[in-house]
Formats: structure tokens, sequence, C-alpha cells
């Protein structure tokens, strides 16, 4: 019961996870389909859900049988071979099969007791095609994580797909050993099911989890990538919906597609990056506010991935009067160019000239990582700072937007 | 906005993008697809009262100018702006007047194009800025073999 359970949350959990993915590609919505129906299979036929609900016996099955097809089409599209054609058909066949031998038998016993009573042919047939089917799937399924796992780079992807080999290959063992079991049975071979039934379960959960266990585990670089991206999202937010105030004109997305942009794992990596070039169009446009007859501060260091192309350094401002409610800036880059976007912005808002000759903003490395990490930096700097000015008595601040984006 | 990608990404493929990404090699690349020459050039102070990237086609070779007080990352995504651009094929012409104030002894009439990053007011605009995001800020794609595509699904792999 304690295996069922907690197949059940890791089953429903990897499809809530995955739901985001529905909207990539076919690939990725083949595999949704095969976990939900899975997933599926395992709550109707767990005892306390299948006792309230008095699941018929066969349902699982059918559930299993649609699994199976999802899964033959993520390998179908994996692989790039096979048609959709006859991968349906062969599934409408062993569905039809399979209510065709239920209705014949009269109803299919499925608990271990059932089974080990006379079994006519008609419930030998239904077993015998409705894991034949299954199986067939599973070996497929095996023989593709197996194969493609001795090619994956080595560490966790290879680990991962081999965990997967293996609890496909245990489900695929637990049908093909419960179909020779009950053509044994039928034979007249003594099979003890109530002995055997307990250890057959506990591995076909076991495969379960492996199956289930090794699909998440190459993924754990990519989540941490992934959350780090939108953390990062988060500590740009408060300058770019500053600039997005500002400079309207330079935002790409619509709010609904800003949303959809940050489902999908590659879709967050490009509304970040869309982000930066955002905040970075804004300061663009904010540079001819920006006077030149600012205090030099020093660039951010090595340390904060700055390679500096640029020949000029930070730019950062006297303090603002006692009326700004600034404090002093000190000798933080981070926050001079915060206070410096401040001032361009003050600038602008009151119609003042463009300078004669404008400052620049701090430089900061080429790379995609070097620019998040600064205007991260920047952005929490100037959060702070605009609550200071803006609110030096502490009271609630507006949210600047209630967009989406 | 669906729409905008997918056109996109469809004009994207075939066109190769050097991974890890190199804005020179990029360059080459298009050179070599339109069979002539591509010059990029910095012009500071280009963004004021101006676009902050512009292309520039005369019947010889494509110009390609961008502002350079900014960020190296913006610098690169305002040349993309503009690269994509080429490689769709816009064919507005743009405000030559802008180019007319930047490059006064440059023949009007020798330009056949230009076109400016201004901003994505425009379905063309929108189109250029949406493809030099695809180009820089997508994760190279996976190989388009089994091990690719399973390392695409399951999310390893980069």
């Amino acid at each position: 019961m304690i295996l069922s359970g907690t197949v059940l949350v890791l089953l429903w959990g990897v499809a809530a996870g995955r739901l985001p993915t529905l909207w990539r590609d076919r690939r990725q919505r083949a595999l949704w389909g095969s976990v939900v129906a899975l997933a599926l299979t395992r709550t109707v036929a767990f005892p306390p859900v299948a006792d309230r609900l008095g699941t018929p016996p066969t349902l699982p099955h059918l559930l299993g049988v649609v699994a199976g097809y999802f899964l033959l089409r993520f390998i179908s599209l994996v692989t790039g071979t096979g048609g959709r054609r006859w991968q349906l058909g062969l599934t409408v066949a062993v569905l039809l099969a399979l209510a065709g031998l239920a209705a014949r038998a009269g109803g299919i016993p499925t608990s271990a007791d059932g089974l080990a009573g006379r079994l006519p042919p008609a419930t030998v047939g239904y077993w015998v095609v409705l894991e034949a089917y299954l199986g067939a799937a599973l070996v497929i399924a095996t023989a593709l994580f197996w194969t493609t796992g001795r090619d994956a780079p080595a560490g966790l992807p290879r680990l991962g797909l081999w965990a997967m080999a293996a609890g496909t290959s245990l489900i695929a063992g637990y049908a093909a050993v419960k179909a020779v079991l009950v053509v044994a049975h039928a034979l007249g071979v003594a099979v003890d099911f109530p002995a055997i039934e307990p250890v057959a379960r506990s591995v076909q959960g076991c495969g379960v989890l492996l199956m289930v266990a090794g699909a998440l585990v190459p993924a754990t670089r990519r989540a941490r990538s992934v959350a780090a991206a939108y953390r990062s999202l988060l500590l740009l937010r408060p300058l770019w919906t500053t600039m997005r105030d500002a400079f309207p004109e330079v935002i790409l997305f619509s709010p609904r597609r800003a949303i959809i942009e940050l489902a999908g794992v590659d879709d967050v990596r490009l509304r970040l990056y869309r982000r930066v070039i955002e905040i970075r169009d804004g300061m663009l446009a904010l540079r001819p506010y920006l006077p030149a007859s600012a205090v030099l501060l020093p660039a951010p260091g090595p340390s904060d991935g700055a390679e500096n192309p640029s020949p000029s350094g930070a730019v950062s401002l006297p303090a603002p009067g006692p009326s700004d409610g600034a404090e002093n800036p000190g000798s933080d880059p981070a926050e001079a160019e915060a206070r410096a976007i401040l001032l361009a912005l003050r600038r602008r808002a009151a119609a003042e000239p463009p300078a004669a000759t404008p400052g620049s903003w701090a430089p900061v490395g080429p790379e995609m990582a070097d620019e998040v990490a600064w205007l991260s930096r920047v952005s929490v700097a100037y959060r702070r700072l605009r609550a200071a000015v803006v609110n030096p008595d502490g009271a609630p601040i507006p949210r600047p937007s209630g967009s989406a984006r | 906005m669906k729409g905008l990608r997918r056109r996109c990404e469809r004009r994207l493929r075939g066109v190769r993008i050097p991974r890890p990404f190199d804005l020179d090699a990029f360059c080459d690349e298009v050179a070599a697809r339109r069979g002539r020459p591509l010059v990029r050039r910095p012009v500071p102070g280009l963004s004021d009262g101006a676009p902050c990237g512009l292309w520039i086609a005369t019947d010889r070779a494509d110009y390609v100018f961008y502002d350079p007080g900014t960020s190296p990352l913006h610098a690169e995504h305002i040349v993309l702006h503009e690269l994509a651009h080429i490689l769709s094929g816009h064919t507005l012409a743009g405000d030559s007047g802008a180019a007319a104030r930047l490059f006064p002894d440059l023949d009007p009439a020798a330009v056949v194009r230009v076109l400016g990053r201004v901003a994505y007011t425009t379905e063309q605009e929108r189109e250029a800025e949406m493809m030099a995001s695809l180009i820089r800020g997508r994760p190279a794609a996976h190989p388009r073999t089994t091990l690719g595509r399973l390392a695409d699904v399951l999310g390893f792999g980069e």
C-alpha cells in the first residue's frame, strides 16, 4: 500500500510538472499522455479508490493499454520510425479483443483467488492479449532506453536512462511471467497465485518507481538552471517594469504571450533574455539624460564576471540630498548604477534637455550570465532606492503594474 | 504572437547558428548566404535621435551600423536584429532620412534598402526582434538523433 501510494504521488507529480510541456511538441504530448494514462491506471486500481468508486476490474487494464499506446507513440516520435496509423489500429484491435473476450468469459477475475480457480479459454485469451501488448510495448521501451543510455553522456543522463530501462524491463518481466502462469494454470499446472501475487505487485511497483525516477534524474541539472532563470526573472522585475512603463515601445511580448513564454523550459530562458534586452533598450534610451559630469566608480570586478570591453568606467552620481531620502552610494557600483538610472528617469520625466555629452552605463561582461548577474544586482539596488525615494516614511508602495509580464 | 514565433523559427531553419554563439561567424554565414560582403561598424551616438541599429543595403554590399554605447550583449543583439532583417528579406524602405543625417556623404541613389531598429510597432520590426531573440536567447537545439530527441524531451544535456 505504501509503495502504491508513493508511486501514485510520483506519477501525478510528474504529470502536473510536465503540464506546460504540452504546448511544446508531439513528443512531449505523447510522453505526458503515457504518464497520465499510467497514473489513471494505478489510481483506479488503488484499493481505497477502487472500493470507493466500484471500479470495474477491467478498467485499469483498458487504461493500461491506452498508456501503452502513448508509450509506443512516444518511442515512434523519438526514433523517427513507425506510423501512427498502425499503432492506433493495433491499440483499437487490442481494446476490442479485450472487450470481446471479457464479454465472452462473463467477467475477468483479477484477484489472486479468482485466478486460482478454473480459467475458461476466453479468460486465458484475455490475459495473454493484454500482457502481450503491454509486454511488447515495454520491451521496445527497454531496448530504446538501454541503447540510448550507452551513448548518453556519463553521469546522471546515462544513469537515468538505464534506470528507466531497468524499470520497463521489470514491468515487462511481470507481464510475461503473469501471462505464462495464467496459461500454465489453464493447462493444469499448479500455480499458487495468492503466494505469487504480492511479490509480483511489488516488482511491478518497483518497476514503475524506477521508470519515473529514471525520467526525473537526468533533468535535475536542467531543473536547477530553470529555477535560477525564474529567480533571475523575479530579481530583474523592478528594473524591467520601470523600463516597460517608461518605454512601452521596446516591449516585444504581449502580456498573454509572456505568460505562455514562462511555461516551457527553453522559453523561460528566452523570456529572461528578452527581459535583459528590454532593460538595456530602456537604458540606452535613457542615456541622453545621464550627465557626463557624474563621478566614476570602480567597475564590477572579475568576480562579477565583468570583462570590460568598454573604455569608460562605471558612472555614479553624487548622493542625493536629504529630500531624496536616499542613502550614500558608498562604493557599490550596482547601487551607483541604480542611482544613475533613477536620476536619468527623473530628468526625463521633468522634460529636461538631453545632456550635451551623455554619460555611459557601467561596463559589463559579454555573456548572458554576466548581464543577468549585473542587472540583477542593479535591480535589487534600484528597488531599495526607489522605495526610499518614493516612500521615505515607510508607507506601502503601490505595485508598478498588474501586468503578468 | 505564436504565429510570429513559428514564422521566425521557420525562417531560421537551415541557418547555421554557431554554438557557442560567435557573432563574427554568424555574420560570415549571413554574408555567404547573400553572396556579398557584410560590413559591421560601430557608430557612437547612433541612437541619439535615431535608430540604435541600422542596415543599409547598397547594390554591392550590406552595411550594419550599431550604437556601441551599451553592453556587449545588447550591442550584439542590435546587430542580430539588423541581420534578421537581411535574412527575412524585409523590403520596406525605412527612414532614409536617418541614413542621410548619419552619413551625409552617402549617395542616396546607391541605397537600396534602409531599415533601423527603433521600436517593435510594425510587423517587420517584431519579426526582426523575435528572430534576433531566437538566435541569441534560445539554447542550442539538440542534435536530430534518437538520443538528441530523448534528451530534449527528458531535459538533460544542453
